[in-house]
């Protein structure tokens, strides 16, 4: 349903993002509308006695790094360009609500020695040091937390009406370390080729690292600051598989309930969604059980949806990807062009996957994701279009 | 509407709790079975509504399982790297057991981070997400010890 926009909706003022194609939402619209593959060679750390060697990098920021830590100079990138976009000002009271698995973690060798090398919480109190007054969360559901804070951030949105903060600003951020890429390689869930979400011969997710902002205000105090609005948040959903502790339901019975949460809560119907930003991390397991969510949630027409994932592009960059999966997508539905999958060839049955861009009808669309431990998370946002 | 809070209790150790479960999966997660031991007391609460919020408080996760796993990784470049100590370095990984073992399917909150706190009560986060029940939980570096902050219901327990 076409609901009418009101000073009370959740709105996107600003973006911002840090990613293997480099700093700036027009660094990554660009690379992800020609189809380039950022997943490449490690080089950070070696990866010679491990059968895997790929990952989706950003090159180094200029020094100095706040603190030394490399990636609080990302968010810091990202957060800029998002506040620049939006107008917010730094006196502004804003509630931030972060996403990370492992903060700015880069070696397990600094587990030893604390600090906010090993806090989780460490970036979004970063952001915070921007702002005025601020409150803080971290949101840690393995990588379904960039959509888990958004969708919190939607149900906190009524702090913004009572006036207790001007804005959220949402911020995911996470690194590709020794630490993790050995992890996931442990696990053989890294493809040695860059990965190929929702291929029939996908064979494995790529780590990746990213940062992502964006700045969340009611539409009412947007339009009184003057501010341009992208879109805005219009419902979500969370659930749990409860089940095994890396593997997605098979059945995708979790992800369907997130899914349907997300679709009542947005008053939408499945022919409200102009595409679907799906997690699409190339797992055998997660893109079979993905297809299978959507077509529970959303019954048989979901298959003729347009489906699309940014982790063909850029890998899977764990707590930052749902933040910039949607910043990705308010984007492309803004520009009413709806960027393909990289490396798709031939797509798995019962979902619209093509590599190819294709033109976009609406605004509307759904983001869902899903993580270790069986969490899931689905949000509908809206973008406007142009 | 904000829940009313039905039960509050804090455990340390699990002491007092019966060993319960499934013990292949305690010995194979080690540092958290006293949290499973501490949480046997909100068994009537989950078994009753399989959605209920389940909200987990903590700073980092445990920096004793990120340590024992990094001793597997960090020699032979991460050749030997133990899948299975990987998965529990998530500061989600005790949300995702209890979960499972309460066969719990409603949303998940995992608030981390240094002073990590509600920024809303978890039972009014219960409210804002749909959710009749919420099990909220604080657990505290490495897992020494498991508070359970609060057990909300809308319902009258069973």
């Amino acid at each position: 349903m076409n609901a009418p926009w009101t000073d009370d909706d959740l709105v996107v003022t600003g973006s911002g993002c840090v990613t293997p194609f480099g700093a700036g939402m027009d660094a990554l619209m660009l690379g992800w509308s020609s189809g380039a593959c950022a997943i490449a060679p490690v080089r950070r750390f070696s990866t010679e006695r491990l059968p895997v060697h790929l990952g989706g990098e950003i090159p180094d920021p200029p020094r100095p790094w706040p603190g030394g830590l490399r990636g609080a100079a990302h968010l810091d990138a990202a957060l800029d360009e998002a506040l620049a976009q939006s107008g917010l000002p730094t006196a502004s009271r804003v509630l931030v609500v972060a996403s990370t698995i492992k903060g700015f973690l880069e070696s397990g060798a600094a587990l030893a020695n604390g600090g906010d090398a090993v806090d989780p919480g460490a970036p979004a109190r970063h952001v915070a040091k921007r702002f005025a007054s601020s409150e803080t969360t971290t949101v840690s559901t393995a990588c379904a937390g960039g959509t888990a804070a958004l969708v919190l951030a939607l149900f906190r949105a009524d702090a913004l009406r009572r006036a207790e903060f001007d804005a959220i600003v949402v911020a995911g951020v996470d690194l590709l370390s020794e630490f993790i890429y050995a992890g996931f390689s442990s696990l053989a869930a890294v493809d040695p080729a860059p990965c190929r979400p929702f291929d029939v011969t996908r064979a494995g997710m790529s780590p990746a690292e990213a940062s992502a902002v964006l700045v969340l205000e009611t539409a009412g105090r947007a339009r009184a600051r003057g501010a341009t609005v992208l879109g805005r948040l219009r419902g979500g959903g969370l659930s749990s598989d409860a089940g095994h502790p890396t593997a997605p339901d098979a059945d995708g019975g979790g992800l369907a309930h997130a899914i349907d949460a997300a679709m009542r809560s947005a008053g939408v119907t499945v022919s409200d969604l102009g595409h679907i930003h799906a997690h699409g991390t190339g797992t055998v397991l997660n893109d079979a059980s993905e297809a299978r969510a959507l077509e529970r949630a959303l019954g048989e027409v979901a298959s003729a949806r347009p489906l699309t994932t940014l982790k063909g592009n850029l890998g899977h960059p764990f707590g930052a990807a749902g933040v910039l999966e949607v910043a990705a997508s308010l984007r492309a539905a803004r520009e009413g062009s709806l960027p393909g999958i990289a490396g798709l060839v031939r797509p798995v049955p019962g979902i619209d996957a093509s590599a190819a861009a294709r033109p976009l009808a609406t605004g509307v669309f759904l983001k869902t994701a899903s993580g270790f431990g069986g969490f899931n998370a689905a949000l509908v946002a809206e973008a406007v279009v142009r | 509407m904000t829940l009313p809070v039905l039960a509050d209790a804090v455990v340390r150790d699990g002491s007092g709790f019966p060993a319960r479960g499934d013990a292949a999966m305690l010995r194979a997660l080690m540092a958290v079975d006293n949290v499973f031991k501490s949480l046997l007391p909100t068994t009537p609460v989950a078994i009753d509504d399989v959605s209920p919020l389940l909200w987990v408080a903590t700073e980092e996760g445990s920096r004793t399982v990120d340590l024992a796993y990094w001793r597997t990784a960090e020699g032979d470049g991460g050749a030997y790297a133990s899948p299975q100590l990987f998965a529990s370095t998530l500061p989600s990984a005790v949300a995702a057991e209890v979960a499972r073992y309460f066969r719990m399917s409603g949303p998940v909150v995992v608030v981390t981070g240094v002073g990590s706190a509600p920024s809303v009560p978890p039972a009014e986060m219960a409210s804002l997400l749909g959710a009749h029940h919420v099990l909220a939980l604080v657990l505290h570096p490495d897992y020494a010890r498991a508070t359970i902050l609060e057990v909300a219901s809308r319902d009258p327990l069973p």
